[in-house]
C-alpha cells in the first residue's frame, strides 16, 4: 500500500463526514415526512382552535400563520439556491422578520383569547 | 422483517460492526501514515473513529425513529389534543435551515461552515419563543378536561371543591 498524505486523509475525512451528515439529515427528514404522510404523526386539527366549551373550530389565525410559514420557507430555499458557493447564508429582509413576528403575535393573541378571555365571557353570561 | 424481535436482533449487531470498522480504520490509517508525526496520525485516527461511531449511532437513531421504537407520534401534538401550529412551524424552519447550511457547505470551495446572519437567528428565535409561549398558554388553560399526563385540571378540581363545600354546608344544617 502506498503511503497516504495526512492532508488527503483529512480531506477524505471531511468529505465522508459531509456525506454522513447529509445522509442523516435526509434520513431524518424522510422519516418525519413519511410518518406525517401515513398519519403516524398526526396533523389533525392543525388549523383548528379549541373553543371555550371544548369544541374545535376553524382558526383563521392558524391559517395565516401556516401560509406565512410556507411562503417564507419556500422563499428562503429559493434564495439559498441562488446564493450557492458564497461564504454566508442569505439573510432575510427585516420586513419579513417583522411580519413573521406580527404573524406569531396574532396567532398567540388568538390562542390566549380562546383560552383566557372566552371562558371569562362565558362565565359572565 | 415485519417481526420486531428479528429487527431488534439485527440492530444489536450495529455497535459491533461500528467498532470493527473503527478498528479497521485505525489499522489502515496507522500503517498508511507510518512516516508521519505521531500527533498527526493520532488526529487523523481519532477523526475517523469518531466519524464511524457517530455515523452508526445516527443510523441506529434513524432506524429506531422509522420503526417507532423512538415514538414520534406526538411530535406535533398539543397537550390538549390536536396538532400544534407553533411546533409545525418550528419543524419546518429547522429543516429548512439545516438543509440550507448543508447546501452552503457542499457548494463552498474550500468547504467551510457558512456565517449565519442575525436575521436567521432572529427567525428561529421568534419561532422557538412562540412555541414556548404557546406551551405556557396551553399549560395554564383552565378549560381543559385533561392534561397530557392524564391529571385532572383546574375546572374539574374547582367543581370538586365546590361540591365538597356544599356537602359540608348541608352536613352543618340540623
Amino acid at each position: 500500500m502506498s503511503a497516504l498524505p495526512a492532508d488527503s486523509a483529512m480531506a477524505l475525512l471531511a468529505r465522508l463526514a459531509l456525506l454522513a451528515g447529509g445522509a442523516w439529515i435526509l434520513g431524518l427528514t424522510a422519516v418525519v415526512l413519511w410518518q406525517i404522510a401515513i398519519g403516524k404523526i398526526s396533523i389533525t386539527g392543525l388549523l383548528d382552535a379549541k373553543e371555550a366549551d371544548g369544541r374545535l373550530s376553524f382558526s383563521p389565525a392558524r391559517l395565516q400563520l401556516l401560509i406565512f410559514t410556507v411562503v417564507v420557507a419556500a422563499q428562503y430555499l429559493y434564495k439559498v439556491f441562488s446564493h450557492l458557493g458564497q461564504d454566508s447564508l442569505p439573510s432575510l429582509p427585516q420586513g419579513v422578520v417583522a411580519a413573521l413576528g406580527g404573524s406569531q403575535a396574532v396567532y398567540l393573541a388568538g390562542k390566549a383569547f380562546s383560552k383566557f378571555i372566552q371562558p371569562l365571557l362565558e362565565n359572565l353570561k | 422483517m415485519n417481526d420486531p424481535k428479528s429487527q431488534d436482533t439485527w440492530l444489536r449487531w450495529v455497535p459491533v460492526v461500528a467498532l470493527l470498522l473503527a478498528l479497521l480504520a485505525v489499522i489502515i490509517v496507522f500503517f498508511n501514515l507510518s512516516n508521519k508525526d505521531p500527533l498527526e496520525r493520532l488526529t487523523v485516527i481519532v477523526g475517523y473513529v469518531i466519524l464511524i461511531l457517530l455515523f452508526f449511532f445516527g443510523l441506529v437513531v434513524i432506524f429506531a425513529l422509522a420503526r417507532g421504537t423512538i415514538d414520534l407520534s406526538l411530535l406535533l401534538s398539543e397537550s390538549g389534543g390536536g396538532a400544534s401550529m407553533s411546533r409545525f412551524q418550528l419543524l419546518i424552519f429547522t429543516f429548512v435551515i439545516a438543509f440550507s447550511i448543508f447546501l452552503m457547505i457542499v457548494s463552498s470551495k474550500p468547504m467551510r461552515f457558512p456565517n449565519v446572519p442575525a436575521e436567521i437567528l432572529t427567525l428561529l428565535g421568534i419561532s422557538a419563543s412562540t412555541y414556548a409561549v404557546s406551551k405556557g398558554i396551553q399549560a395554564s388553560n383552565p378549560t381543559l378536561d385533561k392534561t397530557a399526563n392524564g391529571k385532572k385540571t383546574m375546572k374539574v378540581e374547582k367543581e370538586s371543591v365546590e361540591q365538597t363545600i356544599e356537602t359540608k354546608k348541608t352536613g352543618d344544617e340540623p
